[in-house]
């Protein structure tokens, strides 16, 4: 080869493939609040008491103020009581439960890291648990300083500090070793759940006897106390999470890289353990453990609009929402008049997506 | 004024006791192309991480046109200091566009369509124009290298506008390539240097690094040997105490074995071959 020759003759031997198929950016702006409203609209209108959507206007008409019979009255307190707060909640619990799954697997470089499956999820159940068991006696203070928003903190503190022994764990030898933090996540969940299942066992708290609430996640408590509790951690989700779309995009090339890019990779560190813990804890919180949303959601998200966390953060959020919004759904009407917990809906859907993934890049 | 080079003083990065990098006294002046050489684990990649401001020095100066490079903040050091990894650890299913417009992601940098110009430039330079919608996960491991390569042209897109002193720092960006993209990609870096740019690449083939190189710097145990122009570092005596093993320069190995070199010297500004 003499030195004046053109030199890329080597790098177009192979013929360039077209771009991965992702759909358009337009399409997914205008179908995906589409989805949404569906979703809502379902979530509202089914339930086993058979009051459909069109008690709607009949409600709103007596809310602002119009005649009320004894009909009407039951009808609002179904939609607007119980299944209007229900929608808010699994929203809440998808998105966060989301946007936590994803903002774990871009800082640990793995689309397997899951709340859920490292056991952050069942240290903010454990705390959560805590707090109701213990509210008469040793941790009395606790709902007197917090209010209702006494079992949203707690979890956000157990799920904090899960996460932040995970990552000394792994981080042990240097750099952070992605088989020592599923294994030791699993190995915290496990010690977790067993403190919750011993709490729950010498308890006689009435909503402490149903542990499947906890273990299996369902958002048949929702109401309004609820809905005001997580609004906090909803708000704080939504100013900080934009912010760390840039560390989020670095990091996926390694904490070195990402430093060379001019992030501050501890500081982002650190603000991403904090917002993965609140996420976790408000949403575990008001629904118990919801498990593989945190994985099945961002994967999808990142078939849709690939790995750039401008468009998988939104997309995650808006997509688990909705997700279990409609595994709500189904965990209502699929046992009517009983109802499924959620959790045993989205393993259904989530175990063989986890599966699929383990098979086709490994851990 | 102060003078404008990277400057370090008895340098020296140790874990638990043991150097891994000691009485390292070195200059990296804008406009020249240094290559560091030396046996495995005789502290080349340490120093260059060191150098490029990852790693803390336990005990030593480093300043970069004077100023303490601790004392740069990362987002203002990256504006002025890119780094070519040995290799990623990603695995995330980005297109190659991508992965280079991530270059340009740096606090103060545009993300818009100037960036998508530098990014094809980038591109181009390392002779992947044709692969930017390609999955950066379905490449071979030479042309990942070649990615980071262009992220890194991309990242310093506008380095001729720095006031002060720009670095590119390179641990071993020919490892993967064949023998026609290790000139290439040694060739496009080089340019940049003669241009101003301060560029500092480990290397493993000697050749190379002796037809590429203003300047080496011969590393053994964590200690700097010498530094100089390649044809005094590169004699046989120097190499076969570092290396271990008996080198010769200039010598066809024994006969009818077949010597293969690469014939590259005088690529542009250089006339020294």
């Amino acid at each position: 080869m003499s030195p004046a020759a053109p030199w890329p003759l080597a790098g177009s031997l192979r013929p360039p493939r077209a771009m991965p198929r992702r759909p358009s950016g337009t399409v997914l702006l205008v179908v995906s609040p589409c989805v949404l409203a569906a979703t809502m609209i379902t979530s509202l209108a089914v339930g086993p008491t058979g009051i459909s959507l069109d008690a709607l206007p009949a409600v709103l008409w007596a809310m602002a103020g119009g005649t009320v019979d004894a009909e009407v009255a039951t009808e609002r307190l179904v939609l607007v009581d119980l299944r209007l707060p229900r929608t808010l909640i699994g929203l809440f619990v998808g998105a966060s439960l989301a946007l936590a799954g994803a903002m774990m697997q871009g800082m640990f470089r793995n689309p397997l890291a899951d709340p859920g499956l490292i056991g952050v999820s069942a240290g903010a159940a454990l705390a959560a648990i805590s707090t109701i068991a213990l509210s008469d006696t040793v941790l009395s203070f606790w709902p007197a300083i917090f209010g209702i928003h006494a079992l949203p903190v707690a979890a956000f503190l157990g799920g904090l500090a899960t996460t932040f022994l995970l990552v000394l764990v792994a981080n042990r030898s240097g750099g952070l070793m992605i088989g020592t933090l599923l294994l030791a996540g699993i190995a915290f969940g496990a010690l977790a759940n067993a403190g919750s299942g011993l709490l729950a066992y010498l308890s006689n708290g009435r909503e402490l006897r149903d542990l499947t609430l906890w273990s299996l996640g369902s958002l048949s408590g929702a109401n309004w106390d609820k809905v005001t509790a997580v609004v906090p951690f909803a708000l704080l989700l939504a100013v900080f999470t934009p912010a760390m779309v840039r560390a989020l995009n670095g990091l996926l090339l390694g904490e070195a890289e990402a430093f060379h890019l001019g992030i501050h990779v501890e500081r982002a560190k650190r603000i991403l353990v904090t917002l993965t813990a609140a996420a976790v804890g408000a949403a575990v919180a008001v629904a118990g453990v919801i498990g593989f949303v945190g994985i099945v959601v961002p994967h999808f998200a990142r078939l849709l609009t690939g790995p750039d966390h401008r468009f998988v953060l939104p997309a995650s959020a808006l997509f688990g929402g909705v997700i279990v919004l409609a595994a709500d759904v189904i965990a209502r009407i699929i046992v009517q008049p009983a109802e499924l917990p959620i959790g045993i809906v989205m393993a259904g859907i989530g175990a063989p997506v986890f599966l699929h993934l383990v098979l086709r890049r490994g851990v | 004024m102060k003078p404008r080079m990277l400057h370090t003083r008895s340098l020296r990065y140790a874990i638990g006791g043991q150097a891994l990098v000691d009485e390292a006294s070195l200059k990296v002046e804008p406009g020249s192309l240094t290559v560091v050489v030396g046996p495995n684990g005789a502290g080349k990649t340490t120093l260059v991480r060191l150098l490029s401001g990852e790693l803390r020095p336990t005990s030593g100066d480093l300043t970069l046109d004077g100023r303490p490079l601790r004392a740069i903040p990362a987002p203002e050091l990256a504006l002025r200091r890119a780094v070519v990894p040995q290799a990623a650890q990603l695995t995330f299913a980005f297109t190659v566009e991508e992965v280079v417009l991530l270059g340009r992601t740096v606090p103060g940098l545009d993300d818009s369509e100037r960036a998508r110009g530098l990014c094809r430039t980038a591109l181009e330079r390392v002779g992947l124009l044709d692969f930017a919608g390609r999955l950066y996960t379905e490449l071979s491991g030479g042309e990942r290298q070649r990615v980071h390569l262009a992220r890194a042209f991309a990242q310093l897109g506008h380095w001729r506008r720095n006031e002060g002193t720009t670095l590119l720092f390179l641990d071993e960006p020919t490892s993967n390539l064949d023998l026609a993209h290790q000139l290439s990609i040694l060739r496009e870096v080089r340019k940049d240097a003669a241009d101003g740019l301060a560029v500092v690449a480990v290397l493993h083939d000697l050749n190379l690094a002796s037809c590429f190189a203003d300047r080496v710097i011969l590393m053994s145990a964590g200690r700097v040997v010498r530094v100089g122009p390649p044809r005094e570092i590169f004699s046989d005596e120097l190499l076969s105490t570092v290396f271990g093993c008996v080198v010769r320069a200039n010598v066809q190995p024994a006969p009818h074995v077949p010597f293969v070199l690469p014939q590259v010297c005088g690529g542009p500004g250089r006339t020294n071959a």
